[in-house]
């Protein structure tokens, strides 16, 4: 596996349903907010589901994001956030040593909604402000926070499904690793779709009123929006110029489950084997992880599929070690939801907090494991454990290490 | 660390299937990519497409029923590369797969987000609802072959078939994986062709004639088309340890990106930084394969930059000028093309070029076949938001032996 040096977290941004930026997401998370909440941007009457993580007033983003969709515009304004919170300047690092990796389930393709309906003359239905055309090109992701940021280092969309923010860190990383930048933003965004509220709804998975994730009485998830960004740094040269540092990237691993398309292996194998060998990369033991940020979607099969994969990873201590879900509180942002998650393991790092597990109420004898509840938990941190399982049996799991 | 080798190819292009097709097939100069399937020839804007009949002799019978056309496609083009490089026991938790696409999926969605519209919620097909992320090919792939390894999908036009392969050998050198399929597919519809120039809807960018003109003085701009491509990529070690015989060795892969909007310093920058981290230099280039679409200002942005660095020494192919713009499929065909010229120790044309443009820099771009001796070839490639890759391929140590496919084109 990549051997040093380490690659440490020194700026994050964050766009979701419960602030839009990094300290009132934060904040609400820890009071035990929830995000989700009707939704205006679609005529939901058809659905059983009309509710979701809805990101509302989002301000301009300057030129890079005139005309731009949902997505690719939250992704700017986490990138920005990122960046200015690392600060990170070009007395720095050269932009040219600066890269951008993004991921994501969708990219633009929402804005091929507004395209059609335009041309079946139905005017603004379901879709989102602006950016028409921006599905013909889904590396707008990463190319709209490079143009706003003037970023021109290497600049890369990927899609692992909603393990893509997970994957964009780890890919970050890699290019670290391997000498061809200095700096990386990677994250990942998503907003919500009218398409994928009816791919969801024809599995009958959107829940009606909340998201329950590993209760008893869970039924399903809700789409957000959403968008989060770290900066990625080599360790030395970030304690050269004298960063912040949040924390660690200790390891990572992707692996596919290749069983079915939306299906999770019953067993978790993907999982099991992605869990493990980000710890093999992190050069932990499953007795060195003090929490783990699970993928917990809230749906049944997810949830008791990942029960038994930790459980599988971690044995008889699966039981004493914390596990927080954050879709309860802000729903699922497909594949910003890892880079989301990333932001929340590392600020837990930063502040010894787990936040709970919004809407966990009913104990289920299948997901026997220590969920947060109720209040955030008051824990050292030393290592967390961060989860993404996506659509096609796509898994990437990443541990990160307290500063 | 074990240099890392190509050691299969698979192409379903407008020539047919396989790799030598497609080089032959440029080596011939077949000018005029009528459509052959996809849409109907007489839409406006029709592909350069390939043919259904193809992907289904390419996939020998085998059974694709809840598989969308592109996914089919990159399976059969998947198929003959693993034939290539003989890994029949390809699959598994050592073995991954990242492919590059811009489109893959996108029709599905549109027709998702109809049946919705138009007919309710109840009328959608939960079977379609897989197929319309980006990620589909990449995982129906990795569940048909049973390859547990990574599983990635990259998005970056043109330039994503480096990307993917940047990608594969950065998961290899990490020890992460033993062999990786690095595919791009990209198929045109009634919704991707329009597009087929990324960001660049203007008319002057889209080609007024029905095959496009890399560098050529009377280019008018890109054309869409249609085609798979699948590069098996491991260690050169073992490699030769099951036998196989490296087709090429990867000398290194970068990518950069102009906020600026300036495309010759993008592909300047990828190209130098590509050189920089392999054992090549740049004069011991032997060859280029470029990007070059016949988009108006990018082929020369893009000349400029090979001038800047080559000057007009080195000959140059654009692949593009035999296949048209096919997205994220791209590279990889550029990559396959550049593989076999190593072999055969022979470039082929570019397409439809007969005089460069008078806004072209003095590159030397090929009209007709030409030998070139045993050394590096670089690959560049470069997108409509003006990022660019590059990659070095090298001739593999030993001397270049018959494989056991018929895929194998080695005359050198």
């Amino acid at each position: 596996m990549s051997a040093a040096p380490a690659i440490v977290v020194t700026g994050l941004g964050v766009v979701t349903a419960l602030g839009i930026d990094l300290e009132s997401f934060w904040s609400a998370l820890l009071a035990g907010a929830v995000g989700t909440r009707e939704l205006t941007r679609f005529d939901t009457a058809p659905l059983s589901c009309h509710r979701g993580g809805e990101v509302r007033d989002l301000p301009g983003g300057g030129p890079a994001c005139t005309g731009r969709s949902l997505a690719p515009r939250m992704a700017v304004r986490a990138a920005k956030e990122a960046v200015e919170d690392a600060s990170l300047t070009t007395e720095d690092i050269h932009a040219e040593r600066c890269g951008v990796v993004f991921g994501s389930v969708m990219a633009t393709r929402p804005s091929l909604e507004a395209w059609i309906d335009r041309k079946r003359g139905t005017g603004e239905a379901n879709c989102a402000e602006g950016g028409e055309t921006d599905w013909t090109s889904p590396s707008l992701l990463a190319r709209a926070p490079a143009v706003a940021l003037g970023l021109r280092g290497p600049n890369c969309m990927l899609s692992s499904a909603c393990a893509s923010g997970n994957s964009a860190i780890a890919y970050g990383s890699e290019l670290l690793r391997a000498g061809q930048a200095d700096a990386i933003v990677a994250g990942g965004a998503d907003e919500i779709s009218y398409a994928m509220l009816l791919m969801f709804e024809s599995f009958r998975a959107l829940a009606p009123d909340c998201v329950k994730p590993f209760d008893r009485d869970r039924d399903g998830l809700m789409l957000a929006d959403g968008a989060a960004a770290l900066v990625l740094e080599r360790e030395p040269d970030a304690r050269s110029r004298g960063a912040r540092i949040y924390g660690r990237i200790l390891g990572y691993a992707n692996s596919c489950d290749a069983h079915h398309m939306t299906a999770p292996h019953p067993q978790g194998r993907g999982a099991v084997r992605s869990m493990l060998a980000a710890l093999k990369h992190a050069g932990a033991q499953p007795c060195d992880v003090d929490c783990i940020n699970a993928h917990g979607t809230g749906t049944p099969s997810n949830d008791a599929v990942e029960a038994y994969a930790i459980r599988t990873v971690f044995g008889a201590s699966a039981e004493h070690v914390p596990v927080s879900s954050l879709k309860g509180a802000i729903g699922h942002a497909q594949g910003a939801a890892s880079a989301i998650e990333a932001v929340s393991c590392l600020l837990a790092l930063r502040d010894g907090l787990v936040p709970a597990t919004a809407n966990y109420a009913t104990p289920d004898p299948t997901c026997d494991l220590d969920v947060v509840a109720g209040e955030p938990r008051k824990a050292p941190l030393r290592v967390i454990l961060n989860n993404a399982f996506g659509f096609g049996g796509n898994i990437e799991c990443v541990a990160f290490g307290a500063a | 660390m074990s240099p890392l080798a190509i050691t299969g190819l698979g192409v379903i292009s407008r020539y047919g299937i396989g790799a030598t097709v497609l080089i032959d097939g440029l080596m011939g100069s077949a000018t005029e990519g009528s459509p052959r399937t996809g849409m109907p020839p007489e839409a406006q804007d029709a592909p350069v497409g390939i043919a259904d009949t193809d992907v289904a002799q390419a996939l020998s019978g085998e059974r694709t029923r809840t598989m969308n056309r592109e996914t089919r496609t990159l399976l059969a083009t998947a198929r003959l590369a693993l034939a290539d490089a003989g890994l029949g026991r390809f699959g598994g938790e050592r073995d991954g797969i990242v492919v590059s696409t811009c489109h893959a999926g996108v029709q599905d969605y549109a027709d998702l987000y109809r049946t919705g519209v138009r007919e309710g919620p109840r009328m959608v097909n939960p079977a379609r609802g897989p197929q319309t992320g980006l990620n589909a090919p990449a995982a129906h792939l990795g569940i048909r072959l049973a390859a547990e390894g990574p599983n990635m999908t990259v998005c970056n036009g043109n330039v994503g078939g480096l990307d993917a392969l940047a990608y594969a050998a950065t998961t290899l050198y990490a020890g992460a994986a033993d062999a990786m399929l690095v595919c791009g597919v990209e198929l045109a519809s009634h919704l991707s062709v329009p597009a087929c120039s990324p960001r660049s809807p203007a008319p002057s960018s889209r080609s007024r004639g029905p095959s496009p003109r890399p560098f050529d003085r009377e280019r008018s701009g890109a054309v869409a088309g249609e085609a798979a491509a699948v590069a098996v990529l491991e260690r050169e070690s073992d490699a030769r340890r099951r036998g196989a015989l490296p087709r090429a060795r990867l000398g290194a892969v970068a990518s950069a990106f102009s906020p600026e909007h300036e495309l010759a310093d993008a592909s300047l920058r990828s190209l130098v930084s590509a050189l920089q981290r392999s054992p090549a230099s740049a004069d011991s280039l032997v060859a280029a394969l470029a990007g070059a679409d016949g988009s108006v200002a990018e082929d020369a942005a893009e000349a400029r930059a090979l001038h800047s660095l080559l000057g007009g020494r080195v000959p140059v192919c654009a692949v593009q000028g035999g296949i048209a713009s096919c997205g994220g499929a791209t590279a990889l065909a550029q990559v396959a093309v550049a593989v076999l010229a190593l072999e055969r120790g022979m470039l082929p044309p570019t397409v439809g070029y007969r005089s460069r443009g008078e806004d072209v820099a003095p590159i030397r771009v090929l009209a007709g076949p030409q030998p070139i001796p045993r050394g590096p070839v670089a690959v560049s490639v470069r997108d409509g938001l003006c990022c660019a890759a590059s990659a070095v391929l090298l001739p593999p140590p030993a001397p270049c032996a018959p494989s056991t496919s018929k895929e194998v084109g080695c005359a050198a």
